[in-house]
C-alpha cells in the first residue's frame, strides 16, 4: 500500500515530521492574521525550502496551505475579519456566537468540521489520485495540449472580475513565462539583451512579488492599517457554551459529510477554489435546514458546512495537478513551483518516479490534520487572543523585509530583488483593476508545459492543426473548455441584465 | 472614488475604467514584447511550430482581446472618468509612490552599504509609513530586526553577504565563528 511506504518515507527522516508540524503551525498563525493569505505565506517560505531535502519542504508547504484554511476562521469567529478569504461564510455564523459569549462552541465546531472535511479529501486523494494517474498516463502531447487550453479557459473565466480580464490575466501570465531562452533551440527569446533574464523570470521573484509585496503595497495604499480586534465576546453563561456536545456533533454530522462531498467536488475542478466551496455548502446546509431563520444569528450548523467544505478542497485540488500535472488552485500551483525546483516531475508519472516521496506528502497531510485537530481544539481561543496582540504596523514591514532577503537567499542575485520589486507593483496593479494574480501564476507556472506538448504535437503529424480532430479526448477538453466559457459568458450577461 | 483602495462594491461589478486599465496594461506589455518578436531565433530545419510559434499566438491573443476589453468598455469609461475626476482621492497613492522609493532606494543602497545599516533604515521607514511612531518602533524595532535576519539568514543558512560598494565590512568571518561555536561548521 503506497500510504504505509508515504509514513515509512515521513517517519524515517525527522526533518520531514519536524518540519510537517512547523508548516502546520505557521499555517494556522499565518492563516488567522487577517490580510495574509495562505498564498503569500506559501512564497514567503519557498526560498527557504531550497536548503531543504525533497520530502520536507514538499510537506512543510503542503501543511501551511492545509492548516491555513482552518487557521482563517479564527479571527473570522473571534474578531468579525475573515484572516483568509475562504472564512467569510464562516464568519456569518461565527461571530454572532462570539457575541453570545459562545466562541469556544465555534471555534470548536470548526476545527471539527475542518479537520472531518479535510481527512475526506485527504482520503479521495491517497486512493482517487494513484487510479486516474493510471489513465492520464496514457494521453499523449496532443491531449495535454487540450487539457492546458481547457484549464487555462475555465481558470481565466473564473477567477477574473470578467471573463475577459481572466483571460487577458491568463495570457499575461503565459506570455511572461516565454521569458528566457528556447526551450530546443536555447536561442534568446524576450530577454530584451539582459543575460539575467537568459533562464526567464525566476519563480521565486515572481511569487514572491506578486503574491506577498503587493499585499504590503495593497496595505499601504489602504488609509488605515489598524488591528480589526474590536470584537466584543460575550461572557460564557455555562459550560456547555464553551464546548461542543456529542449531541450537537450528531445533529451536523449530515451537514458535515454532505459539504465534504462538495467540497471535495469543487476542489477537483481547476480555478473553483475553497470560496466557492464554502459558499456553495453554505447556502445548500441553509436551504436544507428546518430552521432558516436562526442562520445568520450564530447557527454551528452553517459553520460546520462551511469549514467542512472549505477544507475539502484542499486534498482534492491536489488530484488534477498529480493526474494531469494542472495546478486546481494557487496553494496546487505555488506546490508545483516548489515540486518544479527540487526537481519532480509533475504529471501522472510522478507516482512511479516519485512514488515514496507522493505518498510520504500524503502521509504528511494526514499528521498535518491530526496537528491542527489538537492545536485548535484547544488552542485556538488562546492563539487567537494572541494574534490579536499583534500590532499590524509592524507585521507589514517585517513581512516586507523577509521578502528582499527571502528572495536574495535563492541565488544571492540582486537583480532578482529589483524583479520582486517590478512585480510586486504589477501584481497590486493587477488586483486593484481586476485582473486574477492566481490566474496569472497558474499560467506563468504552466507556461513551459504548454509550449512543450505544443511543439511535441506539431512534431508528430505534419496535419497541423487538424492533427487535433483525429484524437477525441483532445477535442472533449477542448469541448469542455468552450462549453465553460460559454456558461460564464451566459451567466454574466444574465448578472448585466439582471 | 479611492484610486489605490479601490471601490467597496468593487468585487461585484467589475467598472468600465477598471476593465479598460486592463486593456491598456496588457496592451502595453504585448506591445513592448511585440518589438522583441523579429529576434527571436527560428531554427531553418524545425518541421514544427518553432520558437515563434507560441509567443506570436500569445501575443495576437492578448493584443485582440484586450481591443475588444477597450471597444466594449471605453465609451463608458469616458462618462465616469469626467463623473468622478473631482472625486479622485490621491492621498494613498502618495503612500503608496513612497513605499515603491522606499523599495527600489533599499535595493540601491544595498549595494553601495551592504545588508545592515539600509536594511534598518528601510525597516524604520516602512514603519513610519505604516503609521509607527516613536523610538521603540522606529529604532528597536529595526536593529532588532536586523539582527535576527542577520542571523537566521547569515548565520543558519550561511548566506554571503555581498560587500557594498561605498561601506565594506567582514560580517562573513563574525557569521563563520558563530557557525562554527554551535557546530553548524
Amino acid at each position: 500500500m503506497g500510504i504505509v511506504d508515504g509514513f515509512v518515507a515521513l517517519f524515517s527522516s525527522w526533518q520531514a515530521v519536524a518540519f510537517t508540524i512547523i508548516g502546520t503551525l505557521v499555517g494556522l498563525i499565518g492563516g488567522a492574521i487577517p490580510g495574509l493569505s495562505s498564498g503569500a505565506m506559501i512564497s514567503l517560505l519557498i526560498p527557504v525550502t531550497f536548503y531543504m531535502g525533497p520530502l520536507p519542504a514538499l510537506a512543510m508547504i503542503y501543511a501551511v496551505g492545509k492548516s491555513s484554511d482552518f487557521g482563517g476562521s479564527i479571527p473570522a469567529i473571534l474578531f468579525n475579519t475573515p484572516g483568509t478569504p475562504q472564512a467569510s461564510a464562516t464568519q456569518v455564523e461565527g461571530y454572532p456566537l462570539t457575541r453570545q459569549g459562545r466562541q469556544g462552541k465555534a471555534l470548536r465546531m470548526a476545527v471539527v468540521a475542518s479537520a472531518q472535511g479535510d481527512f475526506f479529501s485527504e482520503l479521495l486523494l491517497i486512493f482517487g489520485a494513484a487510479f486516474l494517474a493510471v489513465y492520464a498516463s496514457k494521453l499523449g502531447p496532443p491531449e495535454f495540449v487540450a487539457i492546458y487550453c481547457c484549464a487555462f479557459i475555465i481558470i481565466g473565466g473564473l477567477l477574473g472580475k470578467s471573463v475577459l480580464t481572466g483571460l487577458l490575466s491568463v495570457i499575461l501570465g503565459l506570455l511572461l513565462s516565454l521569458v528566457g531562452s528556447d526551450p530546443i533551440t536555447a536561442g534568446e527569446r524576450f530577454t530584451f539583451g539582459s543575460f539575467h533574464l537568459y533562464d526567464g523570470f525566476g519563480l521565486v521573484p515572481v511569487l514572491l512579488g506578486v503574491f506577498v509585496l503587493s499585499e504590503v503595497f495593497e496595505k499601504v495604499g489602504n488609509a488605515v492599517v489598524e488591528n480589526a480586534r474590536d470584537a466584543i465576546a460575550g461572557t460564557p453563561r455555562c459550560p456547555d457554551d464553551s464546548r461542543l456536545t456529542w449531541a450537537e456533533y450528531k445533529r451536523v454530522l449530515p451537514t458535515i459529510c454532505r459539504s465534504q462531498v462538495i467540497g471535495s467536488g469543487v476542489g477537483i475542478l481547476p480555478g473553483l477554489g475553497s470560496v466557492v466551496a464554502s459558499f456553495v455548502a453554505y447556502s445548500e446546509a441553509k436551504r436544507r435546514s428546518k430552521t432558516p431563520e436562526t442562520w445568520g444569528k450564530g447557527e454551528i450548523e452553517g459553520i460546520a458546512a462551511a469549514e467542512a467544505a472549505n477544507n475539502a478542497t484542499s486534498g482534492s485540488n491536489l488530484i488534477p495537478l498529480l493526474t494531469l500535472g494542472i495546478p486546481g488552485s494557487t496553494a496546487a500551483a505555488l506546490l508545483s513551483g516548489v515540486m518544479l525546483i527540487h526537481g519532480v516531475e509533475i504529471g501522472p508519472r510522478v507516482f512511479e518516479t516519485s512514488h515514496d516521496l507522493i505518498y510520504g506528502v500524503f502521509a504528511a497531510g494526514l499528521l498535518c490534520i491530526v496537528t491542527y485537530f489538537v492545536v485548535g481544539y484547544w488552542g485556538a481561543a488562546h492563539l487567537g487572543r494572541l494574534i490579536a496582540k499583534i500590532p499590524a504596523q509592524v507585521v507589514y514591514p517585517i513581512i516586507f523585509l523577509t521578502c528582499y532577503i527571502a528572495v536574495y537567499s535563492t541565488e544571492q542575485e540582486i537583480f532578482d530583488m529589483v524583479l520582486m520589486t517590478v512585480f510586486g507593483l504589477l501584481g497590486f496593479l493587477m488586483k486593484r483593476i481586476g485582473m486574477s494574480p492566481p490566474a496569472f501564476i497558474i499560467a506563468f507556472i504552466l507556461g513551459p508545459g504548454l509550449e512543450r506538448a505544443l511543439r511535441q504535437t506539431f512534431l508528430l503529424d505534419d496535419s497541423g492543426i487538424l492533427y487535433f480532430l483525429e484524437r477525441p479526448i483532445a477535442l472533449f477538453f477542448f469541448a469542455l473548455g468552450i462549453a465553460a466559457l460559454l456558461l460564464r459568458v451566459r451567466k454574466e450577461r444574465w448578472k448585466v441584465s439582471a | 472614488m479611492d484610486l489605490i483602495a479601490g471601490d467597496k462594491n468593487e468585487e461585484q461589478s467589475p467598472d468600465p475604467i477598471r476593465q479598460c486599465a486592463v486593456a491598456v496594461l496588457v496592451l502595453l506589455i504585448c506591445g513592448v514584447f511585440a518589438t522583441q518578436v523579429g529576434k527571436i531565433y527560428v531554427e531553418p530545419t524545425d518541421a514544427g511550430i518553432g520558437a515563434r510559434g507560441l509567443p506570436v499566438f500569445v501575443l495576437i491573443a492578448g493584443g485582440l482581446l484586450s481591443v475588444i476589453l477597450l471597444v466594449l468598455n471605453l465609451p463608458d469609461a469616458i462618462v465616469m472618468v469626467r463623473k468622478l475626476a473631482s472625486r479622485l482621492a490621491w492621498q494613498p497613492l502618495t503612500r503608496l509612490v513612497a513605499l515603491a522609493l522606499v523599495a527600489f532606494g533599499y535595493i540601491w543602497a544595498i549595494r553601495l552599504f551592504q545588508y545592515a545599516i539600509p536594511t534598518a533604515v528601510a525597516m524604520s521607514a516602512m514603519l513610519y509609513l505604516f503609521g509607527g511612531r516613536g523610538w521603540v518602533r522606529l529604532a528597536v524595532i529595526p536593529v532588532v530586526s536586523v539582527a535576527v535576519y542577520w542571523f537566521v539568514f547569515f548565520v543558519l543558512l550561511g548566506m554571503f553577504e555581498e560587500p557594498g560598494q561605498i561601506l565594506q565590512y567582514d560580517s562573513y568571518s563574525l557569521a563563520l565563528r558563530i557557525r562554527q561555536s554551535i557546530g553548524l561548521q
